[in-house]
């Protein structure tokens, strides 16, 4: 209790407040736009926190982390460019509701559902960190192929007009995710000599084509006419949050829990989390057939899961110092360069120290509602700028977008070729969602694959000698085997 | 541009068959089954198999044309419009390092907007305006190394 | 403000239009670009970044620094030896320098570039479970030549990285087959350790400061260090010539390069900030608190440096058959 009182004391100070309000406002900048990742907005803070007091420190870079996120959103809603990967899934969902006139519920869901997946995954973190870490550590390249196989999965519930269009999508993503040299066995491919290709093909400038471009090529064919529908105005935005948080609650809890048990294992991350969420939604809604047309519903979920992730990535960060993702390998350096070193003595000897930083997380989520609510209210305003002005001034934002995710000139090159693909594979409804999931989860999939080949000596049964591996096996089966029953079903039922 | 499902099929037919030929040419991790190799080739014949499927569904609408050109492309400046797009885009990567971000850009959004009718004096303010802003954004609070080209560094 | 963008406007086109001379008496009179091969998050890009904050300081310009990711390093060490030989951009060079041409990757060595100051240098460890029954590396060791190949995995980095090196060159030099231990890649050290955790693999030969979370945590506990000393971060462990008498030495090494034909003062006066900012003590206690080792040679000496690592490796990854 007194260390609880000392964690508030340590936070509440005019230093901490101004700092952790000022990193939300710089996360939410960076993570509006495209281009520029939540990874990158805390890499740019690390110089900063050399001259901070380790909790302002620590709060910069976690609140930046999570508005980062949120902050992604945006400009997937309002423009069809995802400001970050974990935005990707519902890209789609929420520009059709932009266009329906709705664009004010949609990026109220965002904020909202944003706001408690975080306060979600912060809540397991503080309660349950020292036991699921544990847990965590028990998953080897067995157990990650099975979750990169039910990722995979996924594809098949993101509906697709014509299913095997939707495997095409699927193939593509995976070849995509096979270039270069990022693979098990360090053997270049698809590379031609180039060193450029040896990099692979960076995700987020394929992103920013595959979405961004081809919608601005698309406009600029149609001579940028302005919107069909106008914005419509949410009158009491608390009514209007009320509403979704009793007929959504299933699919928020939903979204919580998977995207804090994805977060947990290190490696995945908020992407693969806004996926898989969006997906299960699909797969269990009421109403799948209102997906992809402005539905709020996968958006809740998913909105929801990929904040609960990035919280829970810092489980078996605290506690073991393994960073789950990206961001919290950067937080990591900066725990130990402010002596506060990741693992279990951190929750022992340094207690106010760990509450204060989980009470700097609560504080971020909150701080979420009412700057997320402002940039709303500006968002309005972008809505109402024509067209014709609007659709070059993206194309110049996606081109500086895809120059800052390598910083190279090769980044446009792959941005232009990705628009190029998605803009006929729309003309021809191939849809892109599986597409980016083949590229999100193709290295996952076939690093493990590969990995755990070599560890039994091309033994097949490997897979599933694992007492986790093998529950994770019979899952896929299952799903599987409900799959294609449902189908199967549906099909009889269509034709009788 | 839309290709029926037989062009489609074909698209896909070789060009998963290329990549699994390319495969066979990737070197193998000594003493390993499964190596570079396994998952292009696996991703290659699946290719294939999409393909025999669009087949067999090309097969059932009958006749149709390859490749059909879709209504938008009948609209006048609709193909000039994605031309000139896709034009700016290699521009600027061609240009950008040698001339610099401030002239590239504020030359392309001035060819996009006088292509979208915006007037003369209203193109120009906001080809200046958006530069100006995005190069102070991403310059200076972003940090990200945009081409300086023939420009000097503006005062920020 | 409307003054003030017309002004810039009037510097811009007046610029354009070649009236302002372009270099000054002074460098540097403009900001620097600092190239990091590897990406955000990771310990090179960290030391990368409190470098450039040092660099800032000392040159009075502000250094940028940049991640240039992908090919295991080829591309943003290509975008280092590629650039304008004017002193404002240089990068980070890591070991894999040495590594990457002999195995068949790129056609760069150590020698197209102007060495000014290698900052950092970490010896590989071998670490296993807390829990193992090996206590010593000599009963390690023994345990894995009187074993069948392959009932000893090891994890930590890619295929042919600095660790998969490190680890199959100490075997050699144990008279042990490489092969007998294969090596299972990893996207990194941290991916490697949360194997070793789930037993994939049995032994992780990364750098100490890379298990330390685990280490202090109890859970992992290292065996022998392959450097010249035994390191601040954990002094009980030993090194090898004190383990196990050998004196096989490996480690992952960060240092400060410009492109090849650098000019002398440029070169030099880089040199010296280099030097303030290693003896500063943020620096110091920067490298300290998060548990790198510090390294310091200046100019020629780290030229020589590299070329010597660039032998060793090339020599360790032709007899473990890695080299092309």
């Amino acid at each position: 209790m007194d260390a609880i009182l000392q964690a508030f004391g340590l936070v509440f100070t005019w230093q901490v407040l101004t700092t952790v309000t000022a990193a939300a406002l710089f996360g939410l900048l960076v993570g509006a736009v495209p281009g520029l990742t939540a990874t990158m907005a805390t890499a740019l803070l690390v110089p900063l926190t050399f001259f901070m007091d380790p909790i302002p420190a620590v709060g910069a870079m976690v609140t930046c982390a999570a508005m980062a996120i949120f902050a992604g959103d945006i400009p997937g809603a309002l423009l069809r460019m995802p400001g970050t990967p974990a935005s990707a899934a519902y890209t789609n969902e929420a520009y059709a509701m932009t266009r329906k006139g709705e664009a004010e519920t949609a990026l109220g869901a965002c904020v909202l559902f944003s706001a408690i997946g975080g306060l979600f995954g912060t809540i397991v973190l503080i309660f349950a960190a020292p036991a699921l870490a544990e847990f965590a550590l028990n998953f080897s390249s067995q157990e990650y192929f099975w979750m990169a196989m039910l990722g995979l999965t996924c594809a098949t519930f993101i509906g697709a007009a014509s299913p095997v269009k939707g495997m095409v999508s699927l193939l593509i993503g995976l070849l995509v995710a096979t270039v270069g040299l990022k693979n098990a066995s360090g053997v270049p491919r698809f590379t031609f000599g180039s060193t450029d290709l040896m990099a692979g093909i960076d995700f987020i400038p394929a992103m920013i084509g595959l979405f961004a471009v081809s919608e601005v090529m698309r406009t600029m064919a149609a001579g940028a006419p302005s919107w069909d529908n106008v914005q419509v105005r949410v009158g009491n935005i608390f009514r209007d949050w009320g509403g979704m948080l009793t007929r959504y609650w299933r699919q928020q809890i939903r979204g919580n829990v998977t995207g804090t048990a994805i977060g947990i294992l290190p490696g995945a991350g908020a992407d693969v989390a806004a996926y898989v969420s969006y997906a299960v939604s699909r797969r269990f809604s009421r109403t799948p057939e209102k997906y992809g047309t402005g539905h709020v519903e996968g958006i809740v979920e998913a909105t929801s899961s990929n904040n609960a992730s990035l919280s829970s990535a810092w489980v078996p960060a605290l506690v073991f110092g393994i960073p789950g993702d990206t961001i919290t390998a950067i937080v990591i350096g900066v725990l130990y360069v402010k002596g506060l070193n990741p693992g279990p003595t951190l929750f022992l000897f340094n207690p106010q120290t760990i509450y204060a930083v989980f009470l700097i997380f609560i504080l971020a989520n909150l701080l979420m509602i009412p700057l997320g609510w402002m940039v709303i209210k500006l968002a309005r305003g972008l809505l109402r700028t024509p067209r014709s002005i609007l659709m070059p001034i993206i194309l110049v934002f996606c081109i500086v977008g895809a120059f800052a995710s390598n910083n190279a000139a090769y980044g446009i090159v792959i941005m232009l070729v990705f628009g190029l693909l998605g803009f006929f594979m729309e003309e021809n409804d191939i849809p892109i969602a599986p597409c980016i999931l083949g590229i999100v989860i193709g290295p996952i999939l076939e690093h493990n694959f590969i990995t755990t080949m070599i560890k039994s000596d091309g033994s097949l049964l490997t897979f599933v000698n694992r007492p986790i591996a093998a529950v994770l096996a019979v899952a896929l089966a299952l799903i599987w085997v409900s799959v294609i029953y449902t189908t199967f079903r549906g099909r009889r039922a269509g034709s009788t | 541009m839309r290709f029926s499902d037989t062009m489609l099929g074909t698209v896909l037919l070789f060009l998963g068959a290329a990549i699994a030929v390319y495969a066979r040419t990737l070197p193998a991790v000594p003493g390993q089954q499964y190596g570079a190799a396994a998952f292009p080739t696996l991703i290659g014949l699946a290719m294939v198999a999409c393909a025999l499927v669009l087949f067999a569904k090309g097969w059932q609408q009958g006749r149709v044309a390859l490749v059909t050109r879709t209504e938008w492309t009948r609209q006048p400046g609709a193909l000039l419009a994605v031309f000139v797009t896709v034009l700016c885009v290699i521009a600027y990567i061609f240009l950008a390092r040698p001339v610099g971000f401030v002239p590239v850009s504020f030359a392309i959004l001035l060819v996009l907007f006088r292509l979208l009718s915006v007037s003369w004096g209203k193109a120009i303010f906001f080809a200046v305006a958006a530069t100006l802003v995005t190069d102070y954004v991403f310059r200076s609070l972003l940090l990200v190394p945009l081409p300086f080209g023939v420009m000097p560094r503006l005062p920020w | 403000m409307i003054a003030r963008t017309v002004l810039a406007l009037g510097v811009a086109l007046a610029a354009a239009a070649g009236t302002i001379p372009h270099a000054a008496a002074q460098y540097p009179d403009r900001p620097l670009t600092l190239i990091v091969p590897w990406g955000a998050g990771g310990g090179t890009d960290a030391t990368a970044r409190i470098i450039g904050a040092g660099l800032e300081r000392e040159l009075g310009q502000p250094v940028s620094v940049v991640n240039r990711t992908g090919g295991s390093g080829v591309v943003g060490h290509s975008a280092i030896a590629e650039a304008e030989p004017d002193g404002y951009t240089i990068g980070i060079a890591t070991v894999e320098i040495g590594m990457m041409h002999w195995q068949g990757l790129t056609e760069l060595t150590y020698a197209n570039y102007t060495p000014l100051a290698l900052m950092n240098e970490d010896a590989a460890g071998v670490q296993v479970l807390a829990d193992s029954e090996y206590d010593t590396l000599e009963s390690l060791l023994e345990a894995i030549a009187g074993s069948p190949a392959g009932t000893f995995r090891a994890s930590g980095t890619g295929q042919g990285g600095i660790w998969h090196l490190a680890i199959a060159g100490l075997l050699n030099d144990r008279g042990i087959d490489p092969a007998s231990v294969p090596w299972v890649p990893s996207d990194g050290a941290a991916s490697g350790l949360q194997d070793l955790m789930a037993g994939g693999v049995n032994l992780v030969p990364v750098s100490l400061v890379e298990a330390r979370g685990l280490i202090e945590a109890g859970r992992v506990k290292s065996l022998g260090l392959m450097g010249p000393e035994r390191a601040d971060l954990f002094p009980d462990v030993p090194t090898l010539s004190e383990a196990i008498g050998s004196d096989w030495q490996i480690g992952a090494w960060r240092g400060i390069v410009g492109p090849q034909d650098l000019p002398e003062d440029v070169a030099t006066r880089l040199m010296d900030a280099l030097e303030a900012v290693y003896n500063s003590e943020d620096y110091q206690n920067f490298m300290a608190a998060q548990g790198y080792g510090v390294r310091w040679a200046r100019g020629d000496e780290f030229g020589t440096f590299m070329e010597q690592a660039d032998a060793s490796l090339g020599e360790t990854m032709e007899a473990v058959g890695l080299a092309q």
